[in-house]
């Protein structure tokens, strides 16, 4: 009974449900009034406002939330090509989260629901929250680009585990603007793909990570620079321009650099596990624990 | 005037109107008859260009010019089964209930229905591409409409299956409290919902105060709107 005491307030905090697509991929809810309709090409177009009105994106991991949100969602064409948000500007406060739980959750359902395989479970889960008073996204069925005009703030949590050690990680940035390119393909269990932060940016970087039979170790480490540049597809790498200066105050990187250019490089879970310092004059008191660090 | 035939018919001089039935009465008033039909009634004006069948009839049918045989209707209060259709230019027109009062009204009929009452829109393929329900309502029929169906009102609950015109293999269901039909639209109020059916993967609206839908020239949903809550 009291399961279904909780059950019921959480529906009831959630608000009411204004649009759901076949998949239930996309949801909107949690508004106080709307517009809107349908367009020649059949795509639902709509306007609300709400405390927050909210656009959900199961399918990508994306929740969106404002006091003020108008967009389209383009109904699914067929099984293999599932309804998406075309175009949405949310204004503010304006969140943007990104949740691989309800992703993965998301893929799940669509398999069941289409006969289809089911991805395999993620050894970890990442979860990233950006706030600001205005964005802009527009999608495709396959990726997305989140234009941020504005001051922001993400907070990233990361932690999961590899054969050899559990690990958690927390990433706080803020910047003066921002434009995000999603791709559900992208290497992170968060579909971000590439980025470009301007600034002043501060990043900053707490990692715990255990191994087997062995104590804990932190990795700290903040970076501050004119713009950073993300790529987790390719290169996977955040890399600072610009007035840069980074500091780890424990772990695998102890120390300061400044310099031009600095590139973080990350792995599969995204922990830094190489900086590699450019610029003319550069100074550097890093130490570099991992081999093939590289210092100025 | 008493009527015990086997089929009963009365047609005027001029074959404009005619009833059918299997059997029923009539009696001869001021220019014109008063019929009560049972049995397979039928009720065809070639003028109005509508049919009327039902299982009961009661009708007064008048001339419309003085001098000549009563060729058209004054009233017609219909019962168990009732089906109009009304033919028009463009689509026709069905309208069924379980009870049916039909008025001329200069060149347009006025019809108040109740029970089951069912508005279809009939394309010249013969395919439907509206259907409105609800449990009582008015119409006008015109046979000058783009479709037989010129206006009406539905009170609910009612239900609209409308075809999308990008999918003809499908549908949009609408339903609601109470349904306005007036020649290329239909606005729904109260607690609007709204589903794909068919092929449609347009998915589910709920939660609407009020909702329009628009439809083109082949009676298909070209688009909708919708409004809820006090958004200015």
């Amino acid at each position: 009974m009291k399961w279904l005491v909780v059950a019921i307030c959480l529906a009831g905090a959630q608000g009411r449900t204004l649009y759901e697509d076949p998949t239930r991929s996309i949801r909107i809810y949690g508004y106080s009034s709307a517009e809107g309709g349908t367009n020649a090409n059949g795509d639902f177009e709509f306007q609300l406002v709400g405390n927050p009105a909210t656009v959900e994106s199961r399918l990508q991991g994306m929740t969106l939330q404002g006091s003020i949100a108008s967009g389209v969602v383009a109904p699914a064409r067929s099984e293999k090509e599932p309804a998406f948000i075309r175009s949405l500007n949310v204004d503010g406060p304006a969140v943007l989260t990104l949740d691989s739980a309800l992703m993965y959750q998301a893929q799940r359902d669509n398999a069941a629901r289409f006969g289809t395989k089911a991805p395999e479970e993620p050894k970890g889960t990442d979860t990233a929250k950006l706030t600001t008073d205005r964005f802009v996204y527009s999608g495709t069925g396959s990726d997305g680009i989140f234009t941020i005009p504005n001051a922001f703030r993400i907070e990233a949590r990361s932690e999961g585990q590899t054969p050899s050690l559990q690990y958690q990680q927390t990433m706080t940035a803020t910047g003066s603007k921002a434009t995000i390119n999603l791709d559900p393909a992208a290497i992170s269990t968060i579909p971000i793909e590439t980025g470009t932060i301007s600034g002043p940016v501060k990043v900053h970087i707490d990692r715990t990570e255990t191994a087997l039979g062995k104590p804990s170790e932190k990795t700290i480490m903040d970076g501050e620079a004119d713009q950073v540049v993300l790529d987790l597809k390719s290169e996977r790498a955040i890399t600072l321009t610009g007035n840069v200066k980074v500091r780890g105050e424990s772990g695998l990187y102890l120390g300061t650099s400044e310099g031009d250019t600095v590139v973080i490089f990350l792995d599969e879970s995204l922990k830094p596990i190489r900086v590699r310092v450019t610029g003319s004059p550069t100074k550097s008191t890093l130490r570099d624990k991992s081999a093939g660090g590289g210092g100025k | 005037m008493l009527l015990a035939q086997s089929v009963f018919t009365y047609r005027d001089t001029k074959g404009d109107l005619s009833l059918k039935s299997r059997d029923g009465q009539g009696e001869m008033i001021s220019n014109g008859y008063k019929f009560i039909l049972r049995g397979a009634v039928s009720v065809t004006s070639k003028s109005r260009a509508f049919t009327l069948t039902a299982d009961r009839v009661e009708a007064t049918v008048s001339a419309t010019k003085s001098g000549e045989s009563p060729n058209d209707l004054r009233i017609a209060k219909a019962t168990g089964k009732v089906k109009l259709v009304q033919s028009s230019a463009g689509q026709n027109s069905t309208l069924t209930a379980n009870s049916v009062t039909y008025q001329p009204l200069g060149n347009q009929g006025k019809v108040e229905a109740s029970g089951s009452v069912t508005i279809q829109n009939i394309d010249s393929a013969k395919r439907e591409s509206m259907r409105a329900t609800g449990s009582s309502g008015s119409a006008t029929l015109d046979k000058t409409a783009q479709r037989g169906v010129r206006t009406a009102e539905l009170k609910g609950p009612v239900r609209v299956d409308v075809v999308q015109s990008s999918k003809s293999n499908s549908k949009v269901v609408f339903t609601g409290g109470r349904l306005t039909l007036t020649g290329d639209t239909i606005t729904l109020s109260g607690n609007v919902k709204a589903s794909g059916s068919g092929a449609s993967q347009f998915g589910n609206l709920s939660n609407v105060d009020s909702l329009t839908v628009y439809l083109n020239d082949k009676g298909e949903m070209s688009r909708f709107t919708f409004k809820s809550g006090g958004l200015d």
